[in-house]
C-alpha cells in the first residue's frame, strides 16, 4: 500500500511536475509573446518615429554672391574662368552638357544651369560672353546671337555650418533622380527590390552559403530596405541579434512605407564617400562631390561609378584607388549591360571613359573661415544654433570671391616681402583685411590672418588694436562739422604740455619729432601731424570725438583721455571699415553686411537683410574730409600709394601707426571699395612697420589688382572752392608763392586776403609773426 | 521645429553681445511677403542713360531691364522684392541717383519713413546736377516727414519739392 501509495504519489507527482511545466511552459511562451510583442512595437515606434520625423540633420549652406554678368562689366577673363571652375563648370567645346564652358579668342562661351533664386527662379542660357581686355562688352545668346541684359549665374557654395556628426548630404527627390540611375541601382544591389517584403530569404540562405564557403563575410544578401534600417537604426556592428533586428524592422518599413518613399530615403540616406571629418551621404552631394555635377546631370559611367561606390566607399574610393574604381565601375556597367539597361556600343563607350572626377574639395568648412565667422556672428542674432547646424538653410552673401582671392594674395605676398626686407622674426607678422562697397556696406572680402585658410582667431574682427592715425578724420570732421573750423583754419603745431593731474604731465610728439608751427587745418590731417591734432582736441573736447565716432557707426565706447584725438583708444579692423564706410559713402552710414537672404531648405525665403542708410552728417561736411583724405594720398602720408596705383585711379585714405611701431593701419575706399588693414603682432609685440610701410603697402597692392571705380568726388552745390595763401590761411591766388585751392562750405571761407593777393599788408604781417613767434 | 527668428522677438538691449562684429540692426530685416518671380520685361534696346552715371555706359540695358522689373513689382504690391531688385541694379551703378531715388519711393510705399527720407537724401547727395530729380526727393521727404510728425521739416522739404 505504502508503496503502491508511494507509487501513486509518484505518478501523481509526475503529473504534477508535468503539469507545471506545462503551465511554466504557457507562461514563458505568453510572455515571450508579449516581451516580443512589446519589442516589436518598440521597433515599430523607433521606425515610424524616424520616418515620419526630420529624417536628417542638414547643414545651412552658404553662398557666395551670384555673378551678374552685363555689358560693361568689369572682370577679366581669367577671373570668370575660376570663379565658374569653382561652381563647377568643366570645359567641353560642344557646349552639350549643363554647366560647361569653352573659351575662344576673346569670347567665353557658358551653358548656365538654372538656379533658383529667392525672388524667383533663374532660367538655364547658353550664352556668349565677349571681352576686350578685361572688360565684358557683349553678352548673346548662343544660337540666335540675341544681345542678353543680364544673367544671373548660378553662386559658389563657400561653405557649411554642419551638425556635430558633419554628416552632409544634399537632399533629392526620385523624381529628379535619373531612372538609369535607379535602375542601375536595383541591379547591384537588389534586383527584386519592388516585389520582395523587405527582406529576400532567399538571398540571405545564399549568402550565408557564400560566406560559408569562403570561411568570411563577403556577400550581404541585404536588401535596399534591410540596408537603409541599417544605416538609419543600427550600428555598424555585424551580430546575428543586429541582422535579426534589422530583419524585423525591414518588414516594418515595408509594411508602413510605399516603394518609392523607401528609395527616396535610401538614395539621401546611403554613404558614399569621406571628406576629412565631413561624411558624405546621398547622391545628391556624392555627385558634387566627385564630379561637381548635379545628380540629373550625370552621363552613364559617372552613374555606374556612384553605384559601384556604395559596396565600399573607402575600398573603392575613386581619387585614391583609381584602378579599383575603374574596376568596380566596368563590373557595373557589364551588369548594365547584360541586364539589357544599355546596349553593347554604348557599354563600350561607357567603359573606356576616364573617371572624369573633379580635384577633391577642400576638407574643411569654409575655404574662407573668416568670413564665415561673420556670417555665423550676424546669424546667430536672429538663428538658434541647432536651427543652423540641422534646418538645411541656404545663406545668401555678399562675398566676392574675386576680392578675396585678390586680398588673401595681397596680404600673403606683402607679409612675405616685408619678413624679408625688415628681416622680421620668422611667422610672427600678423594681418587682417576687410574690403566692403562704399555705399551699401556689403562685406565683400575678409581675410583674418596670415594663414588664410585657418579659422581660430579671426583678426579682422577681434583683433582689438589702437588705431592710431586712423581716427583723426573722425576728430576733423567733427571740427569742420562744427562751422567753427574750416579747412584753412590756423592750427597750432608747436610743442605742449598737458597736465594729466597728479603731477603727471603729456607732452605729445609728431612722428617726425619736428613741431611746425602755425599749418592749415587740412595740412595738420594730410601730414598727420600729433601736437596740432591734440590742440584741436582740446578745442572739440573727448565728448564731441566720441561722438562723432558713434555716428560714424563704432559702437565700442572710448576713452575721454587727452590722447583720444591720436588713436590710443582700440578698434577691430571691421569697426574701422565700418567708420570709413560712412565716409566714403558722403555721410550716409550704411550698417555692414555680410548676408543677403536666408531660405529654407526647400528655397521659401525667410528672410532679407536689405540696404539700409542713415544720414548722420551732411554730404557737403564729409565732402571736406574726402578731399583731405584724396589729398594724403596725393601729397601726405599715403603718397607710397603711387608706386602701385595707375594715374587714372583716384582713391582716399589714411595711414595709422601706433606707439613703438606696433600696429600698422591702412583705411581707405575708392569710387566703389573701402578697405581696411591692420599689420602686427599677436602678442603685441614691435612690428617695426608704420602705416605707410606696412598695411599700406597690402592695400596698394590689392586695390591695384580688382575691379574698382576711380573715386570722383562731386563738389555738392553748397560747396565753393577758393584760392588759400598757405602761410597765413588767408584768401590767396595764384600769384601767392604758397598757394593752393581749397574747398569750403559756402560762407565759411575766410573773407580776408593775404598779402600776395592784395590783401591788408598788418594781417600778413601779423600772419608772419605769428609763424615765426611759434616756429622753434 | 522650423526656424525661430529670433529678431521680433528679442532686441539689442537684451542680447548679451560678445561679438564686436558689426550686425544688422534688429527691426530692419524684409519678411518677403511671398515668392516673386522676375517679371518678364520686353527686350527692348534703351537709349543710354542721359544723366552721368559712374557704371559703364554700356550697363544701361542690365539697368533698364531691372528697372522696369522693380516698378513692375512696385505696381503689383511687391516692395520687398521691388527692393531687392533695386539693390541688384545699385551693385552695378551705386552712385545712380535715379535707382537711389526709386528705393526711397518703394520705402515710402512701405511706409518705412525713416528709410524713405534716408534715402531721397542719398538720391539728393548724388544728383547735384539733376534739379527735377532732386525736387521729386524733396517731395518723398516732404510726405515722410508729415506722416511722421515732423511738419516743420515737412513743410520746408515740401517748399524746395516746388
Amino acid at each position: 500500500m505504502p508503496r503502491k501509495k508511494s507509487r501513486k504519489r509518484k505518478t501523481s507527482r509526475k503529473k504534477q511536475k508535468k503539469s507545471f511545466l506545462r503551465k511554466w511552459l504557457v507562461k514563458l511562451m505568453l510572455f515571450s509573446i508579449v516581451v516580443g510583442a512589446a519589442y516589436v512595437a518598440y521597433l515599430d515606434y523607433t521606425v515610424q518615429t524616424q520616418f515620419e520625423g526630420k529624417r536628417w540633420s542638414l547643414p545651412a549652406r552658404v553662398y557666395a554672391r551670384p555673378l551678374e554678368l552685363y555689358a560693361g562689366l568689369e572682370i577679366s577673363p581669367n577671373d570668370l574662368l575660376r570663379e565658374i571652375k569653382k561652381i563647377g563648370f568643366q570645359r567641353n567645346s560642344r557646349l552639350n552638357t549643363p554647366a560647361s564652358y569653352w573659351q575662344t579668342g576673346n569670347d567665353i562661351h557658358l551653358v548656365t544651369r538654372s538656379f533658383e533664386f529667392w525672388d524667383g527662379v533663374e532660367p538655364a542660357q547658353k550664352i556668349s560672353i565677349r571681352f576686350n581686355d578685361n572688360v565684358i562688352v557683349s553678352l548673346r545668346r548662343r544660337g540666335s546671337g540675341a544681345d542678353v541684359d543680364l544673367v544671373r549665374v548660378e553662386p559658389l557654395l563657400i561653405g557649411g555650418i554642419y551638425p556635430a556628426h558633419k554628416e552632409d548630404r544634399l537632399l533629392i527627390q526620385l523624381k529628379q533622380t535619373p531612372p538609369l540611375l535607379v535602375k542601375t541601382l536595383f541591379a547591384v544591389e537588389d534586383r527584386d527590390f519592388y516585389t520582395h517584403y523587405g527582406v529576400v530569404p532567399r538571398s540571405i540562405a545564399r549568402a550565408i552559403w557564400a560566406n560559408l564557403r569562403a570561411g568570411k563575410t563577403v556577400q550581404g544578401g541585404s536588401t535596399i530596405t534591410q540596408q537603409l534600417v541599417k544605416n538609419f537604426f543600427l550600428s555598424r556592428k555585424r551580430s546575428l541579434v543586429r541582422k535579426a533586428n534589422e530583419a524585423i524592422m525591414a518588414l516594418l518599413v515595408e509594411w508602413h512605407y510605399e516603394k518609392d518613399e523607401i528609395l527616396e530615403a535610401y538614395l539621401n540616406e546611403v554613404y558614399l564617400g569621406q571628406s576629412g571629418q565631413r561624411a558624405i551621404h546621398g547622391f545628391g552631394l556624392a555627385s558634387h562631390f566627385y564630379f561637381g555635377r548635379r545628380i540629373d546631370e550625370l552621363n552613364i559611367a559617372q552613374m555606374a561609378l556612384l553605384a559601384g561606390t556604395i559596396k565600399g566607399p573607402s575600398y573603392y574610393d575613386p581619387r585614391r584607388h583609381p584602378k579599383r574604381a575603374t574596376k568596380r565601375r566596368n563590373l557595373v556597367l557589364s551588369l548594365m549591360f547584360e541586364q539589357g539597361l544599355i546596349n553593347k556600343r554604348r557599354y563600350r563607350i561607357e567603359k573606356k571613359r576616364s573617371l572624369q572626377l573633379i580635384p577633391k574639395p577642400r576638407a574643411t568648412a569654409s575655404q574662407f573661415p573668416a568670413y564665415l565667422d561673420l556670417v555665423k556672428r550676424q546669424l546667430k542674432r536672429d538663428y538658434r544654433d541647432e536651427d543652423l547646424r540641422s534646418e538645411g538653410l541656404q545663406i545668401f552673401t555678399n562675398f566676392d570671391p574675386v576680392i578675396q582671392r585678390q586680398a588673401e594674395l595681397s596680404l600673403k605676398r606683402t607679409i612675405a616681402r616685408l619678413e624679408k626686407q625688415r628681416k622680421l622674426p620668422a611667422k610672427k607678422l600678423q594681418g587682417a583685411v576687410v574690403v566692403t562697397s562704399v555705399n551699401q556696406g556689403e562685406v565683400l572680402a575678409i581675410v583674418g590672418g596670415r594663414d588664410v585658410r585657418q579659422g581660430g582667431f579671426n583678426r579682422a574682427l577681434d583683433a582689438v588694436r589702437p588705431i592710431g592715425s586712423l581716427i583723426k578724420p573722425a576728430v576733423y570732421l567733427e571740427a569742420v562739422s562744427s562751422k567753427a573750423f574750416n579747412l584753412a583754419t590756423l592750427l597750432d603745431d608747436s610743442a605742449l604740455t598737458l597736465d594729466m593731474g597728479g603731477g603727471e604731465k603729456w607732452r605729445p610728439a609728431n612722428y617726425d619729432k619736428q613741431y611746425h608751427g602755425q599749418v592749415l587745418l587740412r595740412d595738420a590731417l594730410i601730414h598727420s601731424y600729433n601736437v596740432s591734432t591734440v590742440r584741436l582736441g582740446q578745442m572739440l573736447g573727448m565728448d564731441r570725438i566720441a561722438e562723432a565716432l558713434q555716428n560714424l557707426g563704432v559702437r565700442r565706447s572710448v576713452h575721454r583721455f587727452p590722447s583720444l584725438p591720436l588713436g590710443t583708444a582700440p578698434f577691430s579692423p571691421v569697426e574701422v571699415t565700418q567708420m570709413y564706410q560712412t565716409l566714403a559713402a558722403s555721410g550716409f552710414r550704411s550698417p555692414l553686411r555680410a548676408i543677403r537672404e536666408v531660405l529654407d531648405v526647400k528655397g521659401k525665403a525667410l528672410q532679407r537683410y536689405p540696404l539700409t542708410v542713415q544720414q548722420v552728417y551732411e554730404p557737403e561736411t564729409v565732402y571736406l574730409i574726402d578731399a583731405t583724405l584724396q589729398s594724403v594720398v596725393e601729397e601726405g602720408t599715403a603718397r607710397g600709394l603711387k608706386n602701385y596705383l595707375s594715374e587714372n585711379l583716384v582713391v582716399a585714405g589714411k595711414t595709422g601707426t601706433t606707439d613703438d611701431l606696433r600696429d600698422s593701419w591702412f583705411a581707405g575706399f575708392t569710387g566703389s571699395h573701402v578697405g581696411v588693414v591692420w599689420l602686427g603682432m599677436d602678442d603685441n609685440g614691435v612690428a617695426r612697420l608704420t602705416g605707410a610701410s606696412g598695411a599700406m603697402q597690402v592695400w596698394g597692392d590689392l586695390i591695384s589688382k580688382i575691379p574698382t571705380q576711380s573715386l570722383s568726388l562731386q563738389l555738392p552745390a553748397d560747396v565753393e572752392e577758393q584760392w588759400i595763401d598757405r602761410k597765413t590761411g588767408l584768401r590767396g591766388s595764384d600769384d601767392c608763392d604758397d598757394a593752393l585751392v581749397l574747398p569750403f562750405i559756402v560762407g565759411t571761407a575766410p573773407a580776408d586776403y593775404a598779402e600776395c593777393a592784395g590783401g591788408s599788408f598788418s594781417r600778413t604781417v601779423d600772419g608772419f609773426f605769428n609763424l615765426f613767434g611759434n616756429d622753434e | 521645429m522650423l526656424i525661430m527668428p529670433l529678431l521680433l522677438a528679442g532686441c539689442g538691449s537684451l542680447e548679451t553681445r560678445t561679438t564686436s562684429a558689426p550686425v544688422e540692426e534688429p527691426g530692419q530685416v524684409d519678411k518677403p511677403e511671398e515668392r516673386i518671380t522676375v517679371a518678364p520685361v520686353p527686350a527692348t534696346r534703351i537709349a543710354p542713360a542721359k544723366k552721368p552715371s559712374v557704371a559703364s555706359p554700356q550697363a544701361g540695358s542690365a539697368l533698364k531691364k531691372l528697372r522696369l522689373a522693380a516698378l513692375s513689382q512696385q505696381r503689383s504690391g511687391k516692395h520687398a522684392a521691388a527692393a531687392a531688385t533695386l539693390e541688384r541694379a545699385l551693385r552695378i551703378s551705386p552712385r545712380d541717383a535715379m535707382l537711389w531715388h526709386q528705393l526711397a519711393q518703394v520705402r515710402l510705399q512701405q511706409k518705412k519713413w525713416r528709410l524713405a527720407v534716408n534715402m531721397a537724401a542719398k538720391s539728393n547727395a548724388l544728383a547735384s546736377q539733376q534739379p527735377p530729380l532732386q525736387r521729386k526727393n524733396w517731395l518723398i521727404m516732404g510726405r515722410a516727414y508729415r506722416a511722421l510728425g515732423q511738419t516743420a521739416k515737412a513743410k520746408a522739404a515740401m517748399q524746395r519739392a516746388r
